[in-house]
């Protein structure tokens, strides 16, 4: 009897222990990075702080199941962020439109980015070029290849006509017409010979 | 020899067959070409950017959203734990809308509002939290398949989310043509702290090119599970 209850004792532990923990969730560390993000930070009388939007994105990539930010992390990231915000100081950079201004100081502060999401074994890629308010993005993968994260500098995305569409269209129309245009004409000719 | 009124008409003639006619054609061969091949140029648009990316990634880049829904889950109301749920990655499917009034009916629900991800649903932007997170919940589709209806709702109109950890209902209260460049308009029910259902959708419908307008359906929070994403 003692046995059957010790076996059951066991299984018991090792299905609790194999119920799947999430890391999702915003930790205290993660709160922090927040909290870090969310001061504002002056520079020749022009405020640098970060927007809702972008708040609300940073919150969710901290939900993430991949990133559970540890002490360590934490310190490690907030020093290359200061890094990274004594970098936008010092070239008076205080929003996104400063970086178009500058292909340079764009892969400077994305240089930064790469690395703070390196500590957390994440990396970073780019489509197109990423100022361009309606083709750029920036994606973070997480260490398995999941992205976690996509990042266009327009918040509100385009969901009608697309210009590729009328472009397109616009060819075929006028192919058609000057394929119609040189048969009207061999075919005039063959009738007049 | 001709006579001048033979010479005028055939002036004539040649003023319609060279400037009346190809306009004509070549409205109507666009109208023609529009409906046709909208539907596949998406699609060819996206195996392009695959096969001729800039992209540098070190990962994968073919990652294919999962579909995280699995039918309603009964739970409406009470307190979910953050750290007991999946939480979605770009691309992944994480619920469905129903309009019953406009016709929408089980419409997926995906995360991340991407070009290609808006080929396959209604996208929430990243930048807006899922329901239940205790702020807006910013989800948009195109108007030509989608969206087409939704210029038809009115005030008053239930909303149903199901999502793969809740059932969430939502009742429109306004609804509006807003300028995206004017985002005071919709900021503060987007980044407020009240549970805030928001679609949109380009403005008109009809439009032959990009628009600076949107439509906007906003809706009340009715019921729902909320997430305490510090557990």
């Amino acid at each position: 009897m003692k046995k059957i209850i010790s076996i059951a004792l066991v299984a018991v532990l090792l299905l609790a222990f194999a119920v799947p923990a999430f890391a999702a969730g915003i930790n205290a560390n993660e709160q922090k990075l927040l909290d870090y993000a969310a001061t504002a930070y002056v520079v020749d009388g022009q405020t640098i702080t970060v927007t809702d939007d972008i708040m609300a994105q940073a919150k969710n990539a901290f939900n993430s199941d991949s990133i559970d930010v540890t002490d360590a992390q934490y310190k490690e990231i907030t020093a290359i962020l200061e890094e990274g915000l004594a970098y936008a100081k010092k070239n008076n950079l205080t929003k996104i439109a400063d970086l178009q201004k500058s292909r340079t100081h764009t892969e400077n502060m994305l240089e930064y980015g790469r690395r703070a999401a390196a500590v957390l074994g994440c990396t970073v890629a780019t489509k197109g070029y990423i100022t361009d308010a309606d083709h750029g993005l920036v994606i973070i993968y997480d260490a398995q290849g999941n992205k976690i994260a996509e990042f266009h500098p327009n918040l509100i995305a385009k969901t009608g006509a697309s210009t590729t569409t009328m472009a397109i269209c616009t060819l075929a129309a006028v192919s058609v017409i000057a394929v119609a245009g040189v048969s009207v004409k061999k075919f005039r000719k063959v009738d007049e010979d | 020899m001709r006579t001048n009124s033979e010479l005028n008409r055939n002036r004539k003639n040649y003023r319609v067959s060279f400037w009346v006619l190809p306009i004509a054609f070549f409205i109507i061969g666009y109208l023609i070409f529009y409906f046709a091949l909208t539907p596949i140029i998406g699609p060819v648009k996206s195996i392009y950017s695959l096969a001729f990316s800039n992209v540098n990634a070190v990962t994968t880049d073919g990652f294919q959203g999962k579909d995280l829904f699995s039918g309603k889950t009964g739970v409406y109301d009470g307190v979910l734990k953050a750290s007991e749920i999946h939480f979605p990655y770009v691309g992944d499917k994480w619920g469905t809308l129903t309009i019953e009034s406009i016709g929408i009916k089980d419409m997926p629900l995906i995360y991340g509002d991407n070009t290609e991800n808006l080929l396959q649903g209604a996208c929430m932007s990243e930048r807006s939290r899922l329901p239940g997170y205790g702020s807006g919940t910013l989800v948009a589709a195109h108007n030509y398949n989608y969206f087409h209806e939704l210029q038809n709702i009115e005030e008053g109109v239930d909303v149903e989310v199901e999502t793969y950890y809740g059932s969430y209902k939502y009742k429109v209260y306004r609804t509006e043509i807003i300028d995206v460049y004017q985002s005071k308009s919709y900021w503060d029910e987007v980044y407020g702290d009240k549970e805030t259902l928001v679609l949109y959708t380009c403005y008109p419908n009809n439009a032959l090119r990009s628009t600076p307008y949107r439509f906007f359906v906003f809706c009340e929070f009715i019921s729902g599970p909320k997430i305490d994403e510090y557990n």
